[in-house]
């Protein structure tokens, strides 16, 4: 766990509030999309991109923030989502602890409580694009997806080892 | 139930003292009983006891318990038999068991082995605590590399400044009141970048000392991997019947965690292969003249950038006879072409998958499973493997490998984009000729040091479809690499001298991402790839240039849409998404200019009149640059005046469309036609 997560929790128990009842929600275009706040780093100023050379379509680019090299992710690879306006972008850190990386938005992203009534379906649907989702959110009768952080990271990884 | 928190804290201790009471016992057996010896043992074996049974552990306290015993009845005057060493070396193995068994391993179990050095004050550090130190570290070192540059634009503009004074003042003064003026501004400024010169002195030591010292936090000496090698060759010597002495060489040369950890499997294998496979039984070694004792020896030295480790026996050395029989067997290669192999060629085979000469396949080795795999470690670590073997005398396997996560001396090589390659990985920087260039079954090769070296451009290899030997010019530089045995030449337009590059990992999400051998930042910020020299050679190899284009042209077409104008943007932008192409924008020249040095395009659509830099600015950079010189370029403008037109033309534009009469399916087909060329 890095330090910022542990500080982060230990301000969750201090308020008596629990870190996996909120969700980041973020924009792309038009599209929204949820991230469980718990795997939320930071969001960032547009960072300049380095495509790699014969990467995989699911990989724009890394970027170096920090000392970090961090690799960008194309998430319309894994969600049916928008591409982003690269006018007005910013990055969207994610991480479960293990591995890091970014996701391209285009507002500054919304911290949201998971109330009752904002109930979270279970994404058991048959479709190829509610793989990588963890289920939706009800966002002012919007159904939002919610990504499911580690199965994208599983499957990178397993489309870097095939590529 | 133990607390968790106790547990931990015992395994660390435990481990540590098992690690010392294994190296205790291994050198009462090498150099003879010694009262030191036997007071460290007993001392360490007391204290796991003592521990585990406050915490009811009281299995291992019973086993501990035992080894102390034996120690004891050792200092009062028994003889240390074998049967007591491996009684003792059982109880450890057998603590070891119960330890891992409490607990599925944690990051603060990993810790404990690296950290179990004795003799002084050990802080345990998580490790990502370490590698956030060492990131910020490389951060200040990248900072430090570009406040270099800026200093020396400093100097350039100096140059260019007292230059335009003179030339400016040269109107209304005579040259002798000139002079004392540029001098006085050359005297400022002299001043200043002095006194920039040597605060950025200062701070670079600083920083350096901050980089290297974050480093070698990482950092263990081989001999704690050493001593377990050690443990695994009396074990097998044990289970042979066979007798060896084990002598460890430079096990205070401290190594990068990160790099122990890689190669510990394939000196484990070597360790077996040599105690297996190489030191002979004693009645063999006696009626071979030898001692009885066999000799194996693992030894750690730098050779330049590199690091060597390797491990040597005095056993009867690798028939190569042997090996290629077992070829032969596996259809490896036929007899007739195994008739005029090398004795290096022959050695050679011991690294193809499910070759091995033993005769018995025993539980420790034989299998013919292990040195293809050593050989693949090294491939990976961007490391060789050597092997020296002769019979009667023994073997020396040696695996050489270069530091890694550190700064590296690479030269920049740029074909369209730009990479780094070590320079350990470079032969040599040629200049050719078109004439000196051979043609053979499309491919191209080059005489050098009286060998046929086949040349492919970079830009080829990492992708790109505009790629060209020469670029309509008579010569062009080639970079030839060595990869193993192999040697090749990549076409490069450009490069620089050697310099120092910060090694970053590449993430570890992109961890095994092939050519990538890990990542640099430029001095203006930006990430480049350090290029995994293996990877390039068995890309360079695999596929033969057709093979690559055709690859190549099955990606998206990407057509840059550069317009100032939004709504123009976005209905250019929807019809060319809509008919399947990958579109990026910019709004003006300026934003499309960074755009092309990140990335490649087949087409460009552009307008005429925007900020920063017009259309026809644009037009003229990329005919002028290499990687975009024949790409076509279509321009939409609002302009129908004749004469901008033929501007447009004559600075490179291929076609000119007037918004007035523009079409969506014209402009698609413009666009189709010249993508389909």
């Amino acid at each position: 766990m890095d330090i910022k997560s542990e500080i982060r929790k230990r301000l969750f128990k201090a308020l008596g509030e629990e870190e996996e009842k909120y969700l980041v929600l973020a924009k792309r275009k038009k599209s929204f999309f949820a991230v469980p706040f718990e795997f939320v780093r930071e969001v960032i100023p547009p960072p300049p991109i380095k495509t790699l050379p014969l990467s995989p379509p699911f990989l724009k680019g890394i970027i170096s923030h920090l000392g970090r090299i961090i690799p960008i992710l194309e998430i319309s690879e894994f969600i049916k989502i928008d591409e982003p306006e690269m006018r007005r972008v910013m990055g969207f850190l994610i991480s479960d602890g293990r591995y890091i990386a970014g996701i391209l938005i285009n507002e500054y992203p919304e911290f949201k409580k998971i109330e009752e009534e904002s109930e979270i379906f279970p994404a058991e649907t048959p479709y190829k694009e509610n793989t990588f989702l963890k289920g939706f959110v009800k966002e002012k009768e919007t159904l939002i997806p919610i990504l499911d952080i580690p199965l994208i990271f599983e499957e990178i990884r397993r489309r870097i080892k095939r590529w | 139930m133990v607390e968790e928190k106790y547990l931990a804290i015992f395994k660390d201790e435990a481990t540590s003292h098992l690690s010392t009471l294994e190296r205790c016992v291994l050198d009462l057996e090498s150099k003879g009983v010694s009262q030191d010896l036997i007071k460290e043992g007993m001392r360490s074996a007391h204290t796991i006891k003592g521990s585990a049974r406050l915490l009811g552990l009281e299995e291992i306290g019973k086993i501990a318990h035992r080894i102390e015993d034996i120690f004891k009845e050792i200092d009062s005057g028994k003889p240390l038999t074998p049967e007591l060493i491996t009684e003792i070396l059982s109880g450890i193995d057998s603590i070891k068991t119960l330890i891992s068994g409490e607990k599925r391993e944690t990051k603060r179990e990993e810790k404990s082995e690296e950290e179990s050095k004795k003799g002084f004050e050990v802080l345990r550090i998580p490790r990502e605590k370490i590698e956030a130190i060492i990131d910020y570290a490389g951060e200040l070192f990248v900072q430090k590399i570009k406040l270099m540059g800026k200093i020396e634009a400093y100097e350039v503009i100096k140059k260019e400044l007292k230059e335009e004074i003179a030339d400016y003042l040269s109107g209304f003064l005579p040259e002798d009141k000139i002079k004392p003026i540029t001098e006085r501004i050359s005297s400022v400024f002299y001043e200043v970048t002095e006194d920039f010169k040597n605060t950025y002195e200062e701070i670079s030591s600083l920083v350096e000392g901050i980089y290297h010292t974050s480093l070698f936090m990482r950092f263990v000496p081989f001999s704690e991997v050493g001593e377990e090698l050690r443990r695994i060759a009396r074990d097998v010597a044990e289970e042979n019947r066979k007798k060896i002495r084990f002598l460890i060489k430079g096990g205070e040369t401290e190594l990068d965690k990160a790099d122990l950890d890689k190669v510990k499997p394939a000196l484990i294998h070597l360790i077996r292969n040599a105690v297996d496979h190489g030191i002979e039984t004693p009645e063999v070694r006696r009626a071979l003249n030898k001692p009885e004792e066999g000799v194996v020896e693992i030894s750690v030295e730098m050779e330049g950038e590199n690091i060597k480790i390797s491990v040597s026996d005095d056993g009867a050395g690798i028939s190569g006879d042997k090996l290629v029989e077992k070829a032969i067997e596996k259809g490896l290669i036929d007899r007739k072409k195994a008739e005029q192999l090398s004795e290096n060629e022959k050695i050679a085979f011991m690294f193809e998958h499910g070759i091995s000469t033993k005769e018995v396949i025993t539980e420790i080795s034989g299998r013919g499973v292990g040195m293809d795999v050593v050989k693949a470690t090294m491939l990976e670590m961007r490391g060789d493997v050597r092997v020296e073997t002769h019979k009667n005398r023994g073997t020396r396997i040696s695996l050489i490998f270069p530091r890694t996560s550190f700064t590296i001396k690479g030269i920049k090589v740029k074909d369209i984009e730009e990479v780094v390659i070590p320079v350990s990985d470079v032969v040599k920087i040629v200049r050719l000729r078109k004439e000196e260039v051979i043609f053979r079954d499309s491919e191209a090769f080059f005489e050098f040091q009286n060998t046929l070296i086949p040349v492919k451009p970079l830009a080829f290899l990492l992708g790109f479809e505009d790629f060209s030997l020469f670029d309509g010019k008579d010569f062009t530089y080639v970079v030839i690499l060595r990869s193993g045995e192999k040697m090749f030449g990549i076409k490069a337009t450009d490069f620089t001298s050697d310099e120092e590059h910060i090694i970053k990992s590449p993430s570890a999400l992109l961890e095994g991402m092939k050519l990538i051998a890990g990542i640099t930042v430029s001095k203006e910020g930006l990430p480049v790839i350090v290029l995994n020299t293996n990877d390039l050679a068995e890309m360079f190899f695999a596929k033969t240039l057709p093979q690559l284009r055709e690859e190549v042209k099955e990606r998206k077409k990407r057509i840059l849409l550069v317009e100032d104008s939004i709504t123009t943007l976005m209905i250019e932008k929807n019809i060319l998404e809509l008919a399947g192409f990958e579109v990026d924008t910019a709004m003006h020249g300026g934003e499309a200019l960074k755009m092309l040095n990140s990335k490649t395009y087949d087409l460009f659509v552009l307008d005429i009149q925007m900020p920063v830099l017009d259309g026809i600015e644009l037009t003229k950079i990329i005919r002028s640059t290499p990687g975009t010189s024949r790409k076509p370029i279509v321009i939409v403008s609002s302009i129908t005046d004749e004469r901008e037109m033929k501007k447009a033309k004559e600075a490179g534009a291929d076609v000119y469309i007037s918004k007035r009469d523009f079409d969506k399916s014209g402009f698609l087909k413009v666009v189709k036609d010249f993508l389909e060329k």
